[in-house]
């Protein structure tokens, strides 16, 4: 970590994201608020339809329709995102954030060499650049990316899925963002393409001082890189924590269930364990803990009441002294959503 | 143990079509494999995209024929069998796609879909066969049957998709089933589910797996022996345990480092090899895999490497020692 902890590139208050359908309405996203520090990587996991790809597009103000932003804030650097206009947030998009999505083929023109992507994307941002600038900066990239510069008279059929996935990165990049969001980035790779790329996305990091949110249902990818960990269910975040106490105490029922249904190559697991049922509709929702019709550990005030986002402690509180960790723990606040922890009322 | 299926010298090349002028192109998809499947074993066949693991497991079922080569299920010369005698044997044989939804044809409901086989082969009298599916469809956890009976695939979550795929492959009493990325596509919890499933159902119906997987920490809980798959050769294949802890050949140790660990402490540097899977049209000579092996001779580039014995059962087609 780069930069001083603590401080707050994005933060996100509040915010309830719902898509009006003829039965009712879906209540994707409810009243999800948190901090992303500047120059960490967050990963958001859970299952399809949790709403973590809904949030994720949000941050940029891209919510497909019908979807609708019903309340809350979203602020990058203090600039409310929500409150600016057509023009406006385009001058936010790709100079303060950029996104990367999971099929890097249907994101790029099949008729613009690779030279043009670049010139294109540079030119949107600043009409005036000079073409050699231009080509000087996209070259510069991608020698970053591990690309010959030779590609750059190609097009997006000739290069490798991998190779897409990086020159979409390095689109993205080339405008300086403070914040990536990625969206499943790796999903359409293979295993060795995959690892390469989170190799590639960690240096990049570094080099470009990034903030990076990570939005996937891969815990492997995540525990690769991310250094926070926030867990959704249902719309909303019912764990959030670093990396190290995501997986090494799960708290919520429902992050430990996700975390033993996963296969690890280390380990000689005999049974995986299952998570029975499917998340809830976000059409019908009670007053009850979204997660408790699948919890093995559900209480009667479970199906009453929700329960809120309270402060628990982190494991590496009692187990660190040094400096460095303290200095993290700042950041880490620990919260979770379930009633087994104390003072959840 | 009894060998089920048994696949030796099999070849598929794919002829694309070229223009009138053009050289001709062909894919290698699988280029001269063996294989042995043993009676009740899960053999797993791991490796990228484009490797030739699906075209095997087509092969193997005959639902594509072979460019050359054999296929023997129970001793039986199944590459000679004629149609009639292949659809008799198809109620033993059946295949599990990775897309349960494009499996599923989204007109007919769960019971006709899951009872379909049972037309086709004739089984059992037509008054009894939705007694069979209902069966079926509580062995594979549909519940309560008599009521998604009647349900039609958009209106099931995706687990229930794959199970009423299961049901479908299930209902003939098949012993062989080729799983092709059977949980690819289903959602992280599903996965464990389906996975446990499979487990139960091959030790109440004394099933066969052949499991096909590009993910090697699922071959690892599934699967008694795996076999890794590059450029349409076969290039190791040793027992789980064997595999895991001794991998002999450099690409199945590459697969190895790359996979994700789902634990923050374990993260390191994972060493990966340089570039991409080529094409299966014009792959590099030799050792397929030579032009991104670490560890690459001149021999590598001269003869295809066979596989060879490194360790009692373990096979790896490289010419390093050890």
């Amino acid at each position: 970590m780069s930069s001083a902890p603590g401080e707050v590139l994005l933060e996100v208050r509040n915010l309830s994201i719902h898509y009006p359908i003829s039965i009712g309405t879906v209540r994707a996203v409810t009243d999800v608020s948190l901090d992303v520090f500047r120059g960490e990587v967050l990963g958001i996991v859970g299952e399809s339809g949790c709403g973590k790809s809904t949030f994720g597009l949000s941050i940029l103000n891209l919510q497909k329709p019908p979807g609708r932003i019903m309340g809350g804030s979203i602020k990058i650097e203090g600039i409310d995102i929500l409150a600016l206009g057509k023009d406006e947030i385009r001058k936010v998009r790709g100079p303060k954030m950029g996104m990367i999505f999971q099929n890097p083929l249907t994101s790029l023109d099949p008729l613009m060499s690779i030279r043009n992507h670049f010139l294109e994307t540079l030119r949107a941002h600043d009409p005036r650049i000079k073409t050699d600038e231009a080509i000087r900066r996209a070259e510069a990239m991608l020698e970053d990316l591990g690309i010959e510069k030779r590609r750059l008279s190609e097009f997006p059929h000739q290069l490798s899925g991998g190779m897409r996935q990086r020159i979409m990165i390095g689109l993205t990049l080339i405008l300086n963002p403070e914040l990536l969001l990625a969206d499943e980035p790796t999903t359409a790779l293979d295993v060795i393409v995959e690892a390469g790329f989170t190799e590639l996305l960690a240096k990049l990091k570094r080099k470009y001082n990034l903030t990076v949110i990570l939005v996937s249902h891969n815990l492997g990818l995540v525990a690769e890189i991310a250094d926070r960990i926030a867990v959704m269910y249902a719309g909303r975040i019912v764990e959030m924590a670093s990396s190290d106490d995501i997986f090494r105490d799960p708290r919520h029922p429902y992050t430990k269930g996700l975390m033993d249904c996963v296969p690890n190559i280390l380990l000689d697991q005999k049974d995986l364990a299952a998570m029975p049922g499917s998340p809830p509709d976000l059409v019908n929702q009670g007053d009850a803990c979204p997660f408790a019709p699948r919890c093995p550990r559900v209480m009667d005030i479970c199906r009453v009441k929700e329960p809120k986002l309270v402060q628990v402690r982190s494991v590496s509180d009692s187990a660190s002294t040094n400096d460095s960790r303290r200095a993290n723990e700042v950041r880490d606040g620990r919260v979770v959503a379930c009633w087994l922890e104390k003072g959840s009322d | 143990m009894a060998t089920i299926m048994k696949a030796e010298r099999l070849v598929k090349d794919f002829h694309l079509k070229t223009g009138l002028f053009a050289p001709k192109r062909i894919v290698h998809a699988v280029d001269d494999i063996d294989l042995e499947i043993a009676e009740g074993e899960v053999l797993g066949l791991a490796g990228e995209s484009g490797s030739g693991k699906s075209t095997t497991g087509r092969l193997l079922l005959r639902l594509i024929e072979p460019s050359s080569g054999t296929v023997t299920y129970r001793g039986k010369l199944v590459t000679e069998y004629g149609r009639e005698e292949m659809r008799r044997l198809r109620q033993k044989l059946q295949i599990v796609f990775q897309d349960p939804v494009s499996s599923l044809s989204p007109r007919m409901s769960v019971g006709e879909a899951i009872g379909h086989p049972l037309a086709v082969h004739g089984i059992g009298a037509k008054q009894d066969r939705e007694g069979l599916v209902l069966d079926i469809m509580e062995k594979v956890g549909l519940s309560p049957a008599p009521y998604l009976y009647r349900k039609y695939p958009h209106q099931l979550s995706g687990g229930q998709s794959q199970r009423v795929v299961l049901a479908r492959a299930l209902v003939t009493n098949p012993d062989f089933i080729v799983a092709d990325e059977p949980i690819a596509m289903a959602d992280v919890s599903v996965r464990a589910l389906i996975l446990r499933l499979m487990q139960d159902l091959k030790a109440e119906f004394g099933l066969t797996y052949l499991f096909i997987t590009h993910d090697l920490a699922t071959a690892k809980y599934l699967c008694d022996r795996v076999a890794i798959m590059y450029l349409g050769r076969i290039v190791e294949l040793a027992s789980r345990d064997e595999l895991f802890s001794r991998p002999h050949h450099p690409y199945t140790k590459a697969l190895l480092a790359a996979v994700p660990i789902p634990d923050p402490r374990a993260r390191k540097p994972k060493n990966l090899p340089v570039g991409e899977i080529p094409s299966a049209i014009d792959p590099p000579p030799g050792c397929h895999f030579h032009p991104r092996c670490p560890f690459a001779m001149s021999a590598c580039r001269e003869g295809r490497p066979l596989l060879r014995e490194v360790a009692p059962g373990h096979l790896s087609a490289c010419l390093l020692e050890g």
